[in-house]
């Protein structure tokens, strides 16, 4: 027993520095600005994107070790270029503002979030179930397992990680220029 | 005798988070979830004030399934039939979307042959999903002839894919790397004649209905939607098109061989229901375009790549992957820790983003209209809820 239980083991450690050679990530992943913020530079972020004439595309969440990781994506209609913006989240208190007061709707995409990981957006006007049953009385149904969980490195391996100030001016450069950086058809 | 009828219903959950107003001559009054107006389980709270509304907002939920959920419990190919459900009248984009992300993810090679067979089987289904659109919105103005005609129209175009795809409306054709079976000479053929019958269809379509003195007062001015609230609720589509703005997945962020067909973005600029309506018929002609062009320069070739992978693992990482779909932008976050199921699935409905502007543009406006701007917001249900 002991020793098939350690086979798989052994094999996982010599895949993972393979799969990481190998891995360089998708040529091109959708994104053409991807920045990890802290929950406290959202605001400020979102209305730079607002100014620069971006539209919400949607909030997306994730259950990993770390918390809950939101990830929220725009788009721009006369110069396209998708801009995502992460931000980590403690699990035992995500609270977040919300960004209903720059882009009213956010706040289906908050509620969204609420319903299925119980991130609390303050500030929501209406943080009432959206497409869940407002009498469910458990646990948010995206939320994982303790043993499922994945951390940060496992699924966006080798990528940086770390905040990045929104009070620098390169990051306000970055938004204003963003654009569509590759085509699919000429790769 | 107490006459104020609030008092006398405290209503559900949505109905008495709702009911806090400061005016007491108004009436609260719930739209749905069966009302055959809104086209599937969709409940809009109103308080209106004799037939005007005062404030509108819709409840969601009642057919959601949690997609999203399924996508983490399943592997990549189990998930296959799943995308099609959520929008089952352009089922096909929606199952384009998901393939579409693991491809990217995985940086697998669709063969050329199989880009253009996807070109013309998703552009056949947008066309059905407008028609679609087209009789029932009229039906919801009080119409019932051109539900016929379109359907007329739309039972031909499912012959079509049936042959190829096997289903008539929760498509899964789409595989990783390519499709699940070939075209023939006889779909090529068939496709052709049904385009060239739609052209002609096109003239009588406009005559019938669009022209229409009694239409016209229906939808022209009605539900305006201005540039900057489609931006402020993330509209796309032909919503986003409908009020003057040029914006298309399909050339925003060119995916396929979309670039290479000569077709124009429709755009009508009044904003209004009229605009929409005009917008979506155009497109119906575009996409007829782009399907004789794909017919006429379709490749040789495989039409899945032979080392496309039939049970993907994709590397760890995340992409975005969005498609035109006929309501507007479809989007998927896919999320992998490498394993064979997905570490998270996001979906983005366009009708979801695209409803969410309705409570704005429906105050002060007459019920019969809010029913017209629902209408020309075409929107399916299962796909908001997922």
């Amino acid at each position: 027993m002991s020793d098939t239980g350690a086979k798989p083991d052994n094999a996982e450690g010599k895949k993972t520095p393979a799969a990481k050679k190998k891995n360089n990530g998708p040529k091109y992943s959708g994104y053409d600005l991807d920045c990890f913020l802290s929950p406290q530079d959202v605001l400020r972020a979102v209305r730079e994107l607002d100014q620069s004439g971006f539209f919400l595309e949607d909030i997306s969440c994730l259950d990993i070790q770390e918390g809950l990781f939101l990830v929220y994506h725009f788009d721009r209609y006369e110069q396209p270029g998708r801009v995502g913006l992460r931000v980590l989240l403690d699990r035992n208190n995500p609270e977040i503002p919300s960004i209903f007061d720059i882009y009213p709707g956010a706040a289906w995409h908050e509620r969204e979030c609420f319903d299925f990981f119980g991130v609390r957006f303050t500030d929501h006007p209406n943080l009432i179930p959206l497409l869940l049953d407002p009498d469910y009385k458990g646990l948010p149904p995206l939320l994982k397992d303790e043993g499922d969980r994945q951390g940060l490195e496992q699924i966006l391996p080798e990528r940086d990680v770390s905040p990045v100030s929104v009070q620098s001016q390169e990051l306000i450069q970055k938004i204003h220029d963003c654009s569509k950086t590759h085509d699919r058809t000429q790769s | 005798m107490n006459l104020d009828l609030r008092l006398d219903t405290s209503g559900d959950f949505y109905a008495q988070k709702f009911q806090p107003t400061k005016r007491d001559d108004t009436l609260i009054l719930n739209m749905g979830p069966q009302h055959p107006s809104t086209h599937g389980v969709l409940r809009i709270l109103l308080e209106i004030d004799g037939e005007y509304i005062v404030r509108a907002d819709p409840v969601l939920g009642y057919i959601h399934r949690m997609h999203e959920k399924m996508a983490e419990i399943m592997t990549y190919p189990q998930y296959l039939p799943n995308p099609s459900r959520t929008d089952y009248l352009h089922a096909l984009a929606w199952g384009w979307a998901h393939v579409g992300a693991v491809e990217r993810l995985m940086d697998i090679e669709v063969p050329e042959r199989a880009e253009y067979i996807r070109v013309i089987t998703c552009e056949l289904n947008r066309i059905s999903s407008h028609l679609l659109w087209w009789g029932a919105y009229l039906l919801d103005l009080g119409a019932f002839t051109p539900i016929m005609y379109a359907f007329d129209d739309r039972e031909r175009i499912q012959d079509i894919l049936q042959r190829i795809t096997g289903s008539r409306l929760t498509y899964c054709y789409y595989r990783f790397g390519g499709v699940s079976h070939d075209i023939d000479q006889r779909f090529i053929e068939e496709t052709k004649t049904q385009c060239a019958r739609m052209k002609d269809r096109a003239k009588m379509f406009k005559d019938l209905v669009t022209d229409n003195f009694i239409l016209r007062k229906r939808v022209e001015e009605i539900g305006e939607i201005p540039l900057d609230t489609c931006r402020k609720y993330g509209a796309t589509g032909p919503v986003l098109r409908g009020s003057g703005l040029a914006y298309d997945t399909r050339r925003a962020e060119p995916y396929s061989v979309y670039d290479r067909f000569d077709y124009k973005i429709p755009t009508h600029d009044t904003c209004d229901a009229m605009g929409r309506y005009l917008v979506r018929m155009d497109e119906i002609q575009e996409s007829i375009q782009i399907i004789e062009q794909a017919l006429d320069s379709l490749p040789e070739g495989n039409f899945i790549h032979p080392k496309a992978p039939k049970r993907p693992k994709p590397p760890a990482g995340d992409v975005y992957f969005a498609v035109e779909g006929g309501r507007g932008k479809i989007g998927m976050h896919l999320v992998s820790d490498g394993g064979n199921k997905p570490y998270r699935l996001k979906l983005r409905a366009p009708g979801f983003s695209n409803l969410s502007l309705f409570s704005e543009i429906a105050q002060g406006t007459l019920i019969a209209d809010a029913v017209s701007i629902l209408g020309s917001l075409d929107l399916v249900i299962p796909e908001i809820d997922r």
